[in-house]
């Protein structure tokens, strides 16, 4: 299922929330809109954690993280990283990381089993992504756009890519990830993928200004709804029509 | 006579300076030859080269960062293209906007540079060769030729879009705007088809008379802002200068925008007001320009004189005589590079300092050969870092490892057994590595690793069993005593030291000598008796004034508290006594 909803005003619901299949991270602001929709979403399943890096509330880009662990930026309090242990579930695995470029969330995607990162990231960060987060590192670079956590948004099931990006990188990306691949757009046509919507396996939230086009893009390539898919629809148009014959 | 930009020689025939462009052309001919071979080839092996192609675009499986072929289907084929070198040197490159090698390029690339892999730029000789390979033109001149003959101008009359002095540079009027400003002067002007349009030059009294400094550099300083009337006056006249001067910009703001360069002269912290101003000037603007050579006090005279200055061309010789010349200069700017490397690793002690503690171990046995040492040090300037050459192959990296591990715990049996369970074969090897291990990070041996990680026991089987030497120095040049965590392993050495004093050379382990009981005689210890006794009456004496001050204090005290407590009336009295005491007397 994909809902549109929006951060303070803000579209870019990326930007203040990381989404993963274990926990959610959403950045402390000032009203608790956003935060309760999630909360009523998610809360049955995984804990959703007010918090700040850096004492910013952009959690969503200065963090990466997956089912196995989070990757937080070296800028990080000891007060947050205490809070977020506290929070996360035990399996889940915390580091805080030096890597020059500390927005980790613009320069890493990933989902449970591979990350694709910026080509600039340090060989100690690819080594914590291995070990904490358990994935597979590629680096590469989304044609024209480098930070690939910013043009990008995967889960285990798809990813959704930049509009822009040429077929043969979407090809190479799915061959590496090993999901389907479609470009498109969130919020109306912005091309910050990353930015404009949060994903795990069974649940996307896009910015409020998401078409309804681009809402069945995401649920369809991240494999979102429950009745969603047209093979599903076809098999229960068949069990009615049958139904009505007999 | 000097040339000028004006000079009617370069108006035709520059070309701009490479430094071979002789086997450029060469090496175009040649791939050209080699073009046309391939295409002039037989039918059948176009048609291979067609099936390929075909081939390639009809699965086009391919890294799109390297433009090589992957095979997709091959998960550990993937895994191995995206992990390597090759892939990531090319994901960097193209996120800087280079060229991608091809896998051909590379692999010749690779060679030379080493160490990819950590993105930490490597500090070697070798890169600096690099370096060296082309010709070391200065970087602020642009040079060109015409007949035969290399010349030069200043790279910051060239314009921003241009790369290169082309014909096209002494074609056009040398048209600037100038501004020089130095404390107090400032001068300005704008040069329009070679004359000067609009000028404007004043002075204000803002350099502090005889400290030298404006006067806000004074006041933002330590002492904070001076109060004094002069100071005031300054200040005043500085603020008024930079409106002034911000006013002078504004009104030639048409003039501004149209001029192609813009050479600015002044002190790094007024360089704001040149683009706070409203004149069109960006703080990175394309067109600003410094003056590539000293100036004189800011006026009129000066500006034309720079103007003139920047103009001129320099004549370098004939282009083989020029390019022999910078090969001088190339050869000796290499040599001093290689001196100061050299000279870096001794001061810093990391490679050069093992290597020599490592000759000096053997040395020391040794004795006379030390002169003859020392001088081949001084003649051996530059080492490569040396390979990492497995001495002792019959050890594996296991067997290494726990070994290690054994020493930090401090584990003596098990690192007995460890030892016991290798082969006779092998086990004078594995002594002779206990000796002789250099561990990273700081190639410190294993007196070291167990004196710094207090394992006394380990320490002591090293010492006493293995023989090792004391005196061996890790990368920064220490001994194993100095990185003893505490003086409990220290004492381990001095033991070590006492037991075996007859080795010798002590000096190189800076293991101490153990401290000696003095015998003293008899007439001696009277003598410290009596001074111990001396010294003790002296205190008493002391303590003793000390007492009779304390109760002279409070003697006196406890008189004025009493004089304090009495009636009016009493103390009245005391006083008239005191007075009537005191008139006695006369």
């Amino acid at each position: 299922m994909a809902l549109r909803v929006d951060y303070e005003g803000s579209n870019d619901v990326g930007v203040f929330c990381t989404l993963t299949n274990s926990y959610c991270l959403v950045g402390v602001g000032g009203t608790q809109n956003f935060y309760s929709i999630l909360e009523a979403e998610l809360s049955e399943l995984i804990p959703v954690v007010h918090t700040s890096i850096n004492s910013t509330r952009i959690v969503g880009r200065l963090t990466v993280g997956n089912r196995h662990g989070l990757l937080v930026p070296n800028a990080t309090t000891d007060q947050e990283l205490q809070h977020l242990r506290n929070s996360l579930p035990d399996e889940v695995a915390i580091r805080r990381i030096d890597e020059r470029l500390s927005a980790l969330g613009n320069v890493i995607a990933c989902n449970d089993h591979v990350a694709i990162v910026h080509a600039e990231i340090s060989a100690e960060t690819e080594q914590a992504l291995v070990e904490v987060l358990k994935v597979e590192v590629f680096r590469v670079s989304l044609a024209q756009n480098a930070l690939v956590g910013s043009y990008c948004a995967l889960s285990s099931n798809g990813c959704l890519v930049a509009a822009r990006t040429p077929p043969e990188t979407q090809r190479e990306l799915a061959a590496l990830l090993q999901i389907p691949v479609v470009a498109g757009t969130v919020n109306r046509g912005s091309e910050l993928i990353g930015g404009g919507m949060v994903v795990n396996d069974w649940v996307a939230f896009c910015g409020l200004d998401s078409t309804s086009t681009e809402l069945s893009v995401v649920e369809s390539i991240f494999k979102l709804g429950e009745q969603g898919a047209p093979t599903s629809i076809s098999n229960q148009l068949r069990d009615t029509l049958i139904e009505s014959m007999l | 006579m000097g040339f000028t930009l004006k000079s009617v020689e370069f108006l035709n025939g520059v070309e701009p300076f490479h430094i071979d462009s002789q086997e450029n052309e060469n090496l175009s001919k040649e791939t050209e030859t080699e073009a046309t071979m391939i295409s002039a080839d037989t039918d059948a092996g176009m048609s291979l080269m067609l099936e390929w192609k075909m081939r390639l675009s009809e699965d086009s499986d391919m890294c799109t960062t390297c433009q090589c072929p992957v095979d997709f289907g091959d998960r550990a084929f993937i895994l191995e293209h995206y992990q390597s070198l090759f892939h990531r040197t090319n994901t960097l490159r193209k996120a800087k906007s280079l060229t991608v090698y091809t896998e051909e390029d590379f692999e010749g690339i690779e060679m030379n540079e080493h160490d990819l892999s950590t993105s930490q730029p490597t500090i070697g000789l070798e890169s600096d060769d690099e370096e060296f390979d082309e010709l070391l033109l200065p970087a602020n001149r642009s040079f060109f030729v015409r007949n035969d003959c290399v010349f030069s101008v200043p790279r910051n009359i060239l314009h921003a879009d241009e790369p290169e002095v082309s014909s096209s540079t002494f074609l056009r009027p040398f048209d600037c705007a100038i501004f020089l400003w130095n404390g107090g002067h400032f001068a300005a002007a704008v040069f329009e088809n070679d004359k000067i349009t609009v000028q404007k030059s004043f002075h204000r009294y803002v350099a502090r008379a005889k400290q030298g400094g404006v006067q806000s550099q004074h006041d933002s300083g330590g002492k904070g802002a001076a109060k004094s009337a002069g100071a005031q006056l300054r200040r005043y006249n500085e603020q008024k200068m930079k409106e002034e001067i911000q006013s002078i910009m504004s009104s030639w703001k048409s003039r501004l925008q149209k001029s192609p360069l813009i050479f600015i002269r002044c002190a790094a912290y007024h360089r704001n007001i040149f683009f706070e101003a409203d004149a069109g000037i960006e703080v990175r603007d394309p067109r600003i320009r410094t003056i590539p050579f000293e100036t004189k006090r800011p006026n009129i005279d000066e500006i034309q004189d720079c103007w003139q200055r920047l103009q001129t061309v320099s004549e370098h010789g004939t282009t083989s005589k020029f390019k022999e010349e910078m090969l001088e200069v190339k050869e000796k700017r290499k040599r001093l590079a290689r001196k100061v490397a050299g000279k870096k690793r001794k001061d810093g002690g990391t490679q050069m300092i093992c290597e020599w503690s490592d000759d000096d171990d053997q040395g020391a046995k040794g004795g006379e050969e030390k002169e003859k040492r020392i001088h081949h040090i001084k003649v051996r300037t530059i080492r490569k870092p040396e390979e990492i050459v497995n001495q002792w192959p019959g050890l594996d990296d296991e067997w290494r490892q726990k070994t290690y591990n054994f020493v930090r715990q401090d584990n003596v049996e098990g690192l007995k057994e460890h030892l016991a369970s290798l082969n006779e074969s092998i086990t004078p090897e594995a002594i002779e590595y206990f000796k002789n291990a250099k561990i990273p990070p700081n190639r410190s041996n294993f007196l070291h690793v167990s004196a710094a990680n207090s394992s006394k026991k380990c320490l002591k089987f090293f010492l006493d069993d293995v023989k090792c030497d004391p005196g061996t120095k890790d990368g920064s040049g220490l001994p194993p005593y100095s990185s003893s965590a505490s003086s409990e392993i220290k004492s381990v050495f001095i033991d070590y030291r006492v037991k075996n004093e007859q080795l010798g050379n002590w000096g190189r382990t800076h293991i101490p000598e153990p401290k000696k009981k003095v015998e003293l005689t008899e007439e001696q210890e009277k003598e410290q008796a009596d001074k111990k006794r001396e010294k003790k009456q002296r205190q008493k004496e002391k303590e003793k004034l000390k007492k009779e001050e304390a109760k002279r204090d409070a003697e006196e005290m406890e008189e004025r508290q009493k004089f304090i407590k009495m009636t009016e009336r009493e103390k009245e009295r005391w006083l008239l006594i005191d007075v009537s005491l005191d008139f006695h007397q006369f």
